[in-house]
């Protein structure tokens, strides 16, 4: 695997957006990439469990499965290394406790960031921390403000139940 | 008597005055069921029942005398294992329609509370009592005041539709019948354009349409209920959800478009020539 290949990689990731005409701090990153890969049908990340890695699908696919409150399983969505997605970000701020278990479709390789070593890296290169950990709050800040409108769709639907 | 042992069998709630024919007419349609499989809960008078076997077919006619909407007579028809309950719109005891219909709702209140899953078929006579049934859950209701009131308004507009409906339910004088069969697994999911094509080939046979929502309804509610959890998407799980709660059991849907979606627990209904 050249380092051009997952420099390039890095830089279409949209977490890595403001990092992406900076290629000595996408270097620096990458020294505390691991590569990992995983064969068909292996769970990546497994829903309820506590992680604290970041996943870059490299090559490959992954099938996001969750399970519903009866305990069914269901397929969220397909993802494919060329849609340049990556899962497990929030593992990099604070322990994750898994929403979703995520399977390799197919023989997979993932770059993988650790929060630990993230860490270390903040403390001696804000400067590439920072607009990480930026993307990763905007991430938050968006699904809290989904949270809030599912909330007000969940609302409206029981003020309907009653009233009908 | 009591029949504790009996399974899988029909309880007939009620009573009426052409029994014998109603009787009749259920052996001849369903020629799996036999007399000895079929329990009369009612109150009229054993003699009147023990008449009813002085026909052959009728001879092992089961019979518990008693308040048909009453848990213990329905018990000793041991309604708990049977395969479905039909309470008759029973003028008996009384000919107004409110007294009549409020028994039929009591009385499937009871079954359902003995056991959810026994199809209750209930004949009700004021369609304003509709609600109450399906709040009983009531698996499937016949309005036969309000049957025969539309044959009559369709026979003023169209000639001989009485005889087209009354042929199709009686096979009096063709060899035809409506009939429901199941569908292939391999349909499900797929249109009902490319279903319509399997029966091309079959001049004895004539697709009508399809039912959906048929067999346990508990069952089928408590799937669609797990079925409708399945998406991470609330303002979807609101939708799905409310589709569970307007589910409708055992509803036809004739002559569907060609690209209608084949759902589980559907059944295909046919024109078939008899014995085809």
């Amino acid at each position: 695997m050249k380092q051009e290949e997952i420099l390039q990689k890095l830089s279409q990731i949209a977490l890595f957006d403001e990092l992406k005409e900076r290629e000595a701090d996408l270097k620096r990153l990458l020294d505390i990439i691991k590569i990992k890969s995983y064969p068909k049908g292996a769970v990546i990340i497994r829903e309820g469990d506590i992680g604290s890695e970041m996943y870059i699908v490299y090559r490959g696919s992954v099938e996001i499965q969750k399970q519903t409150r009866a305990g069914d399983t269901y397929t969220v969505v397909k993802l494919k290394a060329e849609n340049n997605v990556f899962f497990g970000e929030i593992a990099l701020v604070d322990d994750d406790k898994r929403s979703a278990t995520v399977i390799a479709l197919e023989d997979s390789e993932f770059l993988v960031l650790n929060k630990e070593d993230f860490l270390k890296l903040g403390k001696t290169n804000p400067e590439i921390a920072l607009p990480i950990t930026q993307a990763i709050a905007r991430i938050l800040a968006s699904r809290l403000r989904k949270t809030t409108m599912d909330m007000l769709t969940i609302f409206d639907a029981l003020v309907n139940e009653i009233q009908s | 008597m009591e029949y504790k042992k009996l399974k899988n069998h029909l309880i007939i709630c009620g009573w009426k005055e052409d029994m014998e024919d109603i009787l009749l007419d259920i052996l001849r349609v369903a020629p799996d069921t036999d007399a000895e499989n079929i329990v009369i809960v009612s109150n009229v008078e054993p003699e009147r029942v023990e008449a009813l076997k002085d026909r052959p077919q009728l001879k092992g006619l089961k019979f518990v005398r008693g308040d048909y909407f009453a848990e213990t007579s329905l018990l000793r028809a041991n309604a708990k294992t049977a395969k479905k309950v039909l309470i008759l719109a029973d003028t008996l005891e009384s000919n107004a329609p409110s007294e009549v219909d409020s028994k039929t709702v009591m009385t499937v209140l009871t079954v359902k509370a003995l056991c959810k899953d026994v199809y209750v078929c209930a004949e009700i006579l004021d369609k304003k009592y509709e609600s109450y049934l399906r709040h009983a859950q009531c698996d499937e209701i016949i309005f036969s005041r309000e049957f025969s009131r539309r044959v009559l308004a369709n026979t003023s507009a169209t000639n001989g539709m009485s005889h087209i409906i009354y042929e199709l339910l009686s096979q009096e004088k063709s060899r035809s019948r409506i009939v429901t069969h199941p569908i292939p697994s391999e349909y499900v999911g797929k249109t009902y354009g490319e279903f319509k094509r399997a029966f091309q080939g079959e001049p004895q046979r004539i697709l009508l349409g399809i039912l959906e929502n048929t067999g346990s309804p508990n069952r089928i509610k408590m799937e669609s209920l797990r079925e409708a959890q399945k998406t991470s998407d609330v303002s979807q799980l609101i939708i799905n959800l409310q589709k569970v709660k307007e589910l409708e059991v055992n509803r036809p849907y004739l002559l569907p478009d060609d690209t209608y979606t084949i759902q589980k627990y559907s059944l295909a209904i046919l024109l078939e020539r008899v014995g085809a």
